[in-house]
């Protein structure tokens, strides 16, 4: 689409948590569930948010919510399904929005002034025409992964 | 790695197991000539393929193998517990080897050993003087190729063609290779026309060259080859997943359709079907445990030969079948108890003659099917445990508190070897007994669902009995639910069940410090509030609940929950490793109605509140000291009736509308079979409009059969003492004492049996 710039195009699923935009590559997407009923885990580590029903597989999934250490979702959540080495996992985010299309061009590292964790969790961020699109890598929010990497 | 040294691989396991087997057999029967062509027929495989994959220790060292096996197969040699080692010793290489190929890929190096083996090999070829010397050659042409002296053929399957247009002079010249391909090429053509002319000259050929063939490859395979089918466990494992997931939507469509009468038979059907088709699955997952069974033989010989002493082992049941990953579960507990067997009971041959017992000890292993179990026994006619010894030894352990031991009795005692205290290395020997890891073979026979009982004469000897469930994953579990979620019980794990309604929790639950305690026929059992454990929020004080009591790892306790919904079948989900973390759940699960549950690991639950082990036992010791009978008080119309506790079975809660009629009579279909049931409530007499309507049956085990009966509702499980006759002092049968009222036992054996009840329809409809 953008041949005239040199950059190659990514195609990115942007999810909405809180007031922030999201941007997962979308070849990491396995499939979105809308609004899947959800088992909550007692006891389990602060960010997992639930468990979810996924063809037959009870799967593990992360709440972007807890993780950034905001309030719990009002609504029922939609979930992002992703394959990592153990098998699979989902993510809740506020709502699933459109396929973005940005550029390599547009991307900048996380700037330094952001918080430890979110410079972590945050995989620099695009640039849009009117507000920013923060990067996520989905091996970052693998559940093993989180769990060494941001103890309670 | 490629798909044929994968094969290779995965057969030449298989010929070495076989190998094994027939190996220890053959010192039983040295001279028997079927063994002998058994075991020369699974090395001899080896080697062929070997040479043809470019495994050149493989090859050597099977070649050896198959120079010795050749001489005892003619008879030129005599089995002898030597050779037998030897051969035993060859197959550990072989075996590492295999081993080095699947890891690495390639052979490994060990010269030194290979040239040792081989040495000791021939060695033993050596052992008979008169025709040995020569032997080895003639030995090996006569299993390669006995129609082509000389000639040295790697064995390729198209091969044969040749001969059939080739006479025998070309055959064995040099110009072997050219004519064979030129044959090759032109092979459409003088195929059908020459063969008559060719046929006189190739006659004598075909039989000497072919004859080899079917008499050291072909019985090998070609039997079960045409009927079997190597599947690959991971593709079974993806099939049980989707008979689970089957199961569950037939669960939930059961659920949905039970309203509506024209669905109520589709779901019925496809209740069925699915039923089948996971047998079906299962049965393929199956393996006879002779899989397991088959490694005994050389364990018992090599720690026998290593002791000094004169075992026997004796083998039953080994084509009963068990499924794969369980059957993997047992190996090591049953190594462990033969092992123990063999150490501990079994006595040196001279102390046996001592006691006039045959110098030769006997252990026999035996499995067979026992309803959903299969049992697994290890019986050994060794010395026996000294209930004494035991009973002194865990005084001193500090496992059981003196006044208590001295009331066990010997059944009671022998579980103590079962506490983890009892096995250190100070106890084995100080006891004449076992002790050995025991806690150990019962944790890995209990991760599986399964039990372990021991019975022991001193004396005479012991048996283990190992009980293991058929299949993993599936289990029948009570749903319960606290604070608005579902979790699943395991039933195994599940005694009982004590309802406590609004207000009578505050009185029943008694509080010892911070410890909640429930009397429970007068003993106090320790509690476990689930919501507390979970850290959930906690629930109104006063509120009715449920106590389902659980015995776990020999653990005892009540664990309080807000509710109670129906016993259903799930299918076990792992979970992903930050939640097993958690340590209490063993998994998750889809429910009929769609939704999700956590199951509740029992054992971790007591683990976690630190529920004592020994409780078990005190219970047991308390229930066996009243020499009462338990009863199940139930409620059927408006009279009360005790049915004897060991009978029952379940009880459920079922639709009204799963009750369907032979002839008159209401059944049931339950577990895949029909049940008889008694309408002793006259529950089914009533009409009733409401589609919804519920029933309790309460399923009783009457000597081999199952039959229902229909309840109002079930009151109490409680023990019940015998009524004796004024004057008389005979004890009144049929009838018993229960919460201080006389009430009648139900006579399960008074409830029809469902041939008569054929018969009654055959008459009625005529």
């Amino acid at each position: 689409m953008n041949d005239t710039h040199a950059s190659p195009t990514q195609e990115v699923c942007s999810v909405v948590v809180g007031d922030t935009l999201f941007g997962i590559p979308i070849a990491h997407v396995l499939e979105i569930l809308g609004k899947p009923a959800t088992q909550p885990v007692p006891l389990a580590p602060y960010f997992v948010g639930g468990l979810v029903h996924y063809r037959g597989e009870v799967l593990t999934a992360v709440s972007l919510r807890r993780l950034l250490g905001m309030e719990s979702a009002k609504s029922p959540e939609d979930v992002l399904v992703f394959e990592n080495g153990d098998g699979l996992f989902g993510l809740f985010v506020d709502s699933v929005g459109e396929v973005l299309h940005v550029s390599a061009a547009d991307h900048e590292p996380n700037p330094a002034t952001l918080e430890a964790r979110r410079q972590a969790l945050f995989d620099g961020t695009w640039k849009l025409k009117d507000r920013l699109l923060v990067s996520l890598e989905p091996e970052r929010l693998d559940p093993m992964r989180l769990a060494s990497a941001f103890p309670a | 790695m490629d798909d044929l040294t994968r094969e290779f691989l995965l057969e030449s396991q298989e010929g070495l197991d076989r190998m094994e087997r027939c190996l220890t057999d053959l010192e039983v029967r040295p001279g028997d000539a079927e063994l002998l062509a058994d075991i020369f027929r699974s090395v001899h495989t080896i080697k062929g393929t070997t040479g043809f994959l470019g495994f050149s220790r493989l090859e050597a060292l099977s070649h050896a193998g198959e120079n010795l096996l050749g001489l005892l197969r003619d008879g030129k040699l005599a089995a002898n517990p030597a050779i037998v080692s030897g051969l035993l010793s060859l197959m550990d290489i072989l075996r590492g080897v295999l081993r080095s190929i699947e890891t690495t890929g390639a052979e490994g190096e060990s010269q030194q050993q290979d040239a040792a083996m081989i040495a000791r090999l021939e060695k033993l070829q050596l052992g008979d003087t008169s025709t040995a010397v020569a032997e080895p050659e003639l030995a090996a042409t006569t299993v390669e190729a006995p129609g082509h002296p000389g000639k040295t053929h790697k064995p390729r399957a198209p091969r044969k063609r040749s001969h059939q247009g080739a006479p025998p002079p070309a055959d064995s010249g040099e110009a072997g290779p050219p004519t064979e391909a030129e044959e090759l090429a032109s092979e459409p053509e003088p195929e059908p026309s020459p063969a008559p002319a060719v046929a006189a000259p190739s006659l004598p050929a075909r039989p000497a060259s072919e004859s080899p063939a079917p008499e050291t490859q072909a019985p090998s395979t070609s039997g079960t080859a045409d009927s079997t089918l190597r599947v690959d466990v991971e593709l079974l494992n993806r099939m049980m997943n989707l008979v689970g997931e089957l199961v569950l939507t037939r669960n939930q469509i059961l659920q949905a359709t039970n309203a509506d009468a024209g669905f109520a038979i589709l779901g019925r059907r496809l209740d069925m079907v699915t039923a089948d088709l996971r047998e079906s699955v299962m049965k393929a997952r199956m393996q006879p445990v002779s899989h397991v069974f088959s490694r005994f033989p050389r364990l018992v010989r090599d720690l026998a030969l290593g002791l000094d002493k004169k075992v026997r082992l004796e083998m039953e049941g080994q084509e009963t079948e068990l499924d794969k990953s369980l059957l993997e579960a047992i190996r090591d507990p049953l190594t462990h108890s033969i092992r123990n067997s063999i150490d501990h009971g079994i006595e040196m041959p001279d102390v046996r003659v001592a006691q006039g017992k045959a110098a030769e000890g006997v252990v026999r292993l035996r499995a067979c099917h026992e309803g959903s179990h299969v049992i697994v026994e290890v019986h050994d006619d060794g010395a026996g445990m000294s209930i004494e010894k035991i009973r002194q030894k865990a005084v001193e352990k500090q496992l059981v508190p003196p006044q208590r031991a001295e009331l066990m009795n010997e059944r009671e005692i022998l579980q103590l070897i079962f506490l983890p205290g009892f096995s250190t290395a100070a106890t084995v020997t100080s006891v004449s007994g076992r002790g050995v890891g025991m806690d150990v073979v019962r944790t890995n026979v209990e991760k599986i669902g399964g039990k372990v009982e021991v019975d022991s004469r001193a004396g005479k000897g012991t048996v283990l009995r190992l009980r293991i469930p058929l299949t993993l994953a599936i289990i029948p579990a009570l749903i319960v639910r606290s604070r608005g979620q579902n979790f699943a019980v395991p039933q195994g794990s599940l005694t009982e069940l004590v309802h406590l309604s609004t207000g009578e929790n505050d009185g029943r639950i008694e509080r010892l410090e911070n410890a909640a305690l429930y009397r429970l026929r007068g003993r106090l059992l320790p509690l476990v509030f689930l919501d507390r454990l979970l850290q959930q929020s906690p629930r109104e004080p006063g509120a009715p609940c449920d106590i389902a009591i659980l015995n776990a790892d020999g653990r005892r306790f009540g664990l309080v929950v807000d509710g109670l919904a129906d016993p259903e079948e799930i299918v076990v989900k792992p979970l992903a490793a930050v939640l097993r973390e958690i340590g209490l759940y063993a998994g998750a699960t889809i429910l009929g109605n769609g939704e999700m549950a956590l199951i509740l690991n029992p054992g971790a639950i007591a683990q976690n509140a630190g529920v004592s082990l020994t409780a078990e036992i005190e219970e047991a010791a308390d229930e066996n000291r009243a020499g009462q009978h338990d009863f199940l008080l139930v409620e059927t119309g408006d009279r009360r009736a005790a049915l004897p506790l060991e009978t029952v079975v379940r009880i459920e809660r079922i639709p009204r509308s799963r009750i369907e009629r032979a002839g008159s009579r209401p059944v049931l279909r339950f577990e895949g079979a029909l049940l008889p049931l008694d309408d002793a409530a006259g529950d089914l007499i009533r009409q009733t409009d409401d589609p919804e309507a519920q029933t309790t049956v309460v399923v009783c085990r009457d000597g081999q059969r199952h039959v229902g009966m229909t309840v109002s509702q079930v009151l109490d499980v409680t023990g019940g003492r015998q009524l004796e006759e004024a004057g008389s002092g005979l004890v009144a049968e049929g009838i018993t004492l229960l919460h201080e009222k006389v009430t009648c036992i139900v006579s399960l054996a008074a409830i029809p049996p469902l041939e008569n009840l054929v018969e009654q329809h055959a008459e009625q409809t005529l």
